[in-house]
């Protein structure tokens, strides 16, 4: 190795450090008190969220006692079409090919439908399914077979009609960047239950990463311990987990301690929480090379599990992350998201046709989902196992006419008003179905639910007042659901 | 509009129906209520204060979390008669007399979406029947002496207002015990658990991330070995027998304990949910467990237990989930009706070719 490199490189690093310090010193009357002062006020834990300073991710107690203790979030990324799988609607079949009434489109943005579209009747047939009676199209045969423990909301609204802020408000609470998504503030509130694990953990199945980014699961103005990490399913869960060749694990233990040594000196004189996020993280890391390795292999299944599943050895597929989900779920991991991508069913495509591509999506995920619920069913997890299922908003009852023209394929834009997610299973109340729209599924009529009012309710299942769920930061009680009027869905806790 | 405007204009409520005529099926429901539930009022029921016997109780279930002793928001303290009268810091909040100028019930009325709403949105709402109750008070001059009887209560609203005060205590007990925990004491907290603080102390050393609190204020405590796997093992169980009286959740799932560990497991008897799936414990650890009859869910999945721990399992009072997937006992449990769901072998059938992947 290039020693002389090497010391170039640290001499760098040391005279850009001490200008910024300098800085910082100098200025202790003006920016930098001013910095120093936010910083103190920002790390202020309330009561109820204070830990020992090395073990940000010790368990904590939720506010009130809970049935959920930990979430499976299976968001299909695209946003799925309510009116083809849970929002069943035969005015709108009967209206299928009719010019939308101007009522719909005044004062209306879409993302691409322009001029006068034709209204688009449900491309699937309905059937009530259960004992509960639920409607649902046939698309999801296997998942029907759950529809006794589903608590479907038809009546979700958001404000936001592209993919990203959508996304974005859905799992961190803002449209814009920046905020700490849902599965951060579950893991500041409520730690998780296996130290060798992270608390948070995001599965992504191939393809393409949501539009949101992985903001989505950052962990905005909390310490970025709590942001979500993202596993692969094919050779390290994650990236660089393993020790380099030719370095064994008690050489790295000491390399750790001796790194260490010093962010615990930093830590002493700067008090940066950042600091001890990077000792957590390098222990828990350390850890990780384990238990992560044996968590994410999935060849420790049975072939009776495999089959069930539908999985494909070695594929970054969704098959296999339920899969893992599962896994993660037995060993106590608090907050599991997993992405599907694909759902974004306009109809300029044969892939993003509701005949084609769409029905092929659903096919893809009916049986991990079913199996996965199953399989926490025979454990006994799916008790204390909130798993959700939806996309970031809904889609239009008129057929898409990108351009003004007539489609190649039958497709939906996106729409806000009104889209369809289910729980299950954590303390959500099964065989239930909460919320109505319109007689074509255009609007929310009776008992809307916005993106805060499942937020609120997801938190509260999880035992949280989503008031007290909060950290002070630029001089407000920051939240998952932000400063507008929310209520918590009391009707789907069971 | 001013909200006073709004607050009438929301408030009127539908006139309570069907009393008119109908004396001998109101005569029969009375004699019902008599025989059946005992909830018509006792005479001193009706000869005592509206205030003690009615509205206090409606005020402690809906109001006093935030106006009431510990909390006064807005200056208003509603646990008593005198703080009732004084109102808030915006001024009275009841007019005697007059339930439509009365500030109180102007709010109450508000649709929910009101900003203005009290209580607010996510907190309990009172019923149409205690909004009522709180109208007619306020109506016969709102003094802590008018009697129960002396509201003249039209029949549905008497039967519901001789219930009432049992069924607010319910609500009152549950909050304390749930949902009103806003002003958490930390000092009382930890009182209710220092008989045991320090060994709770140590074991979470011992097992990190595994035993934890129930709720901020609970001395309740759950435990999970959901990290250690076949570490976990009957020594390590038997580590946690100080903790019996308070421990209500227990998961060993997937751990290296045995039918050695059914002494101990026998001793957790304030247990309401016990996983014990893909252990090595069977039927002699099942019949020892006869004695957990808090046991509400318990999970056995692919363990080695047979049909003879059904006559076990079948007595435990309080079951009303059983895990039993993968064991000898599923098909007999199902037969015997025990609680349990299909499992995922019936419900998912395998997968004949490959799924279809992009």
């Amino acid at each position: 190795m290039n020693l002389s490199r090497l010391l170039h490189d640290y001499e760098l690093a040391r005279v850009g450090a001490v200008t910024r310090r300098h800085f910082l010193q100098k200025c202790t009357t003006g920016l930098g008190a001013m910095w120093l002062a936010s910083l103190a006020q920002g790390a202020t834990p309330k009561p109820g969220f204070a830990r020992p300073a090395a073990e940000p991710l010790a368990p904590l107690p939720p506010q009130y006692p809970a049935k959920a203790k930990r979430v499976i979030y299976l968001h299909m990324a695209g946003a799925p079409s309510q009116l083809e799988l849970f929002d069943y609607k035969p005015d709108l079949a009967r209206l299928d090919g009719q010019d939308c009434p101007a009522s719909f489109l005044a004062g209306k943005r879409f993302a691409f439908i322009s001029g006068v579209p034709k209204m688009l009747g449900p491309q699937f047939p309905f059937h009530r399914a259960g004992k509960c009676g639920t409607w649902m199209s046939d698309r999801f045969p296997l998942l029907e077979r759950h529809i006794d423990d589903l608590c479907v909301i038809k009546s979700m609204r958001t404000d936001e009609f592209n993919h990203a802020p959508a996304q974005l408000l859905l799992h961190t609470g803002s449209p814009r960047l920046g905020s700490p998504s849902l599965g951060s503030w579950v893991t500041y509130g409520l730690g998780t239950e296996n130290q060798n694990l992270p608390g948070y953990i995001v599965l992504v199945s191939g393809g393409k990463t949501p539009d949101g980014g992985k903001g989505l699961w950052g962990s905005g103005f909390l310490p970025s311990v709590y942001q979500g990490v993202q596993c692969r399913a094919k050779g390290d869960p994650v990236l660089f987990l393993s020790n380099p060749e030719g370095v064994s694990r008690d050489e790295r233990r000491r390399v750790l301690d001796a790194i260490g040594d010093i962010d615990r000196e930093q830590f002493g004189q700067h008090h940066d929480p950042e600091t001890v996020t990077r000792i957590a993280q390098y222990e828990l890391a350390f850890r990780m090379q384990v238990s992560a390795t044996d968590a994410m292999n999935l060849a420790r299944e049975p072939a009776e599990i495999h089959a069930r599943y539908g999985t494909k050895p070695g594929a970054e597929s969704f098959a296999n992350n339920c899969l893992l989900a599962r896994r993660l779920a037995e060993r106590g991991v608090r907050f599991i998201q997993l992405y599907h991508w694909g759902w974004d069913s306009h109809g300029n495509t044969l892939q993003t046709s509701l005949k084609d591509g769409f029905a092929d999506l659903c096919r893809e995920v009916d049986r991990p989902i079913a199996a996965l619920l199953a399989d926490l069913k025979d454990r006994g997890l799916l008790e204390d196992t909130l798993v959700v299922w939806g996309g970031e908003f809904g889609r239009t009852p008129m057929r898409e006419n990108r351009g003004g023209q007539e489609m190649k394929f039958l497709g939906r834009d996106h729409h806000p008003g009104a889209f369809t997610v289910w729980l299950a299973g954590g303390g959500a109340k099964p065989g239930f179905s909460y919320g109505q729209t319109d007689d074509v599924g255009y609007d929310v009529v009776e008992n809307p639910v916005e993106v805060r009012d499942l937020q609120a309710t997801i938190v509260r299942l999880l035992g949280f007042d989503h008031h007290k769920l909060s950290l002070r930061f630029q001089g407000l009680d920051q939240k998952i659901t932000g400063v507008k009027p929310t209520h918590v869905i009391r009707e789907v806790m069971g | 509009m001013s909200m006073a405007g709004r607050a009438r204009s929301a408030g009127n409520l539908p006139a309570f129906q069907g009393q008119h005529g109908q004396i001998a099926r109101a005569t029969m429901r009375r004699l019902v209520a008599i025989l059946l539930l005992g909830l018509v009022p006792a005479a001193n029921e009706i000869a005592a204060p509206a205030y003690d016997q009615l509205i206090a109780p409606i005020l402690r279930a809906r109001c006093v979390e935030c106006h009431g002793e510990q909390k006064q928001k807005a200056k208003l303290a509603l646990h008593t008669w005198e703080g009732l009268a004084q109102g808030s810091d915006g001024g009275p909040v009841m007019v005697a007399g007059q339930p439509g100028e009365s500030v109180l019930l102007q709010r109450v009325r508000l649709p929910v979406a009101d900003e203005d709403h009290m209580p607010p949105a996510d907190r309990p709402q009172p019923t149409r029947e205690e909004i009522e109750l709180l109208a007619r008070w306020i109506e016969r001059g709102a003094s802590p002496s008018v009697t129960v009887a002396e509201l003249q209560l039209p029949e549905p609203l008497a039967r519901v207002a001789a219930g009432l005060p049992a069924k607010l205590d319910a609500i009152v007990k549950a909050q304390g015990q749930a949902d009103t925990l806003w002003d958490f004491k930390p000092e009382e907290v930890a009182k209710s658990r220092a008989p045991l603080a320090a060994k709770v102390t140590e074991l979470q050393r011992r097992f990190p991330g595994a035993l934890n609190y129930e709720s901020w204020t609970s001395p309740a405590l759950h435990f999970t070995a959901a990290a250690f796997g076949r570490e976990f093992g009957d020594a390590e169980l038997a580590a946690l027998l100080p903790l019996r009286d308070e421990l209500v959740v227990l998961d060993v799932s997937n751990t290296g304990i045995s039918d050695a560990a059914a002494p101990t497991l026998a001793q957790f008897r304030q247990l309401r949910v016990l996983r014990a799936g893909f252990t090595r414990l069977g039927d002699a650890t099942v019949a020892q467990l006869a004695g957990l009859r808090r046991l509400e869910s318990l999970s056995l999945h692919g363990t080695a237990i047979s049909p003879a721990s059904l006559a076990v399992l079948g007595k435990l009072p309080a079951l009303q989930a059983l895990r039993v997937a993968g064991t000898a006992a599923e098909q007999p449990a199902q037969a015997a009706n025990l609680p349990v769901a299909p499992s995922a072998a019936d419900l998912v059938p395998p997968v004949e070719r490959p799924n279809k992947t992009r």
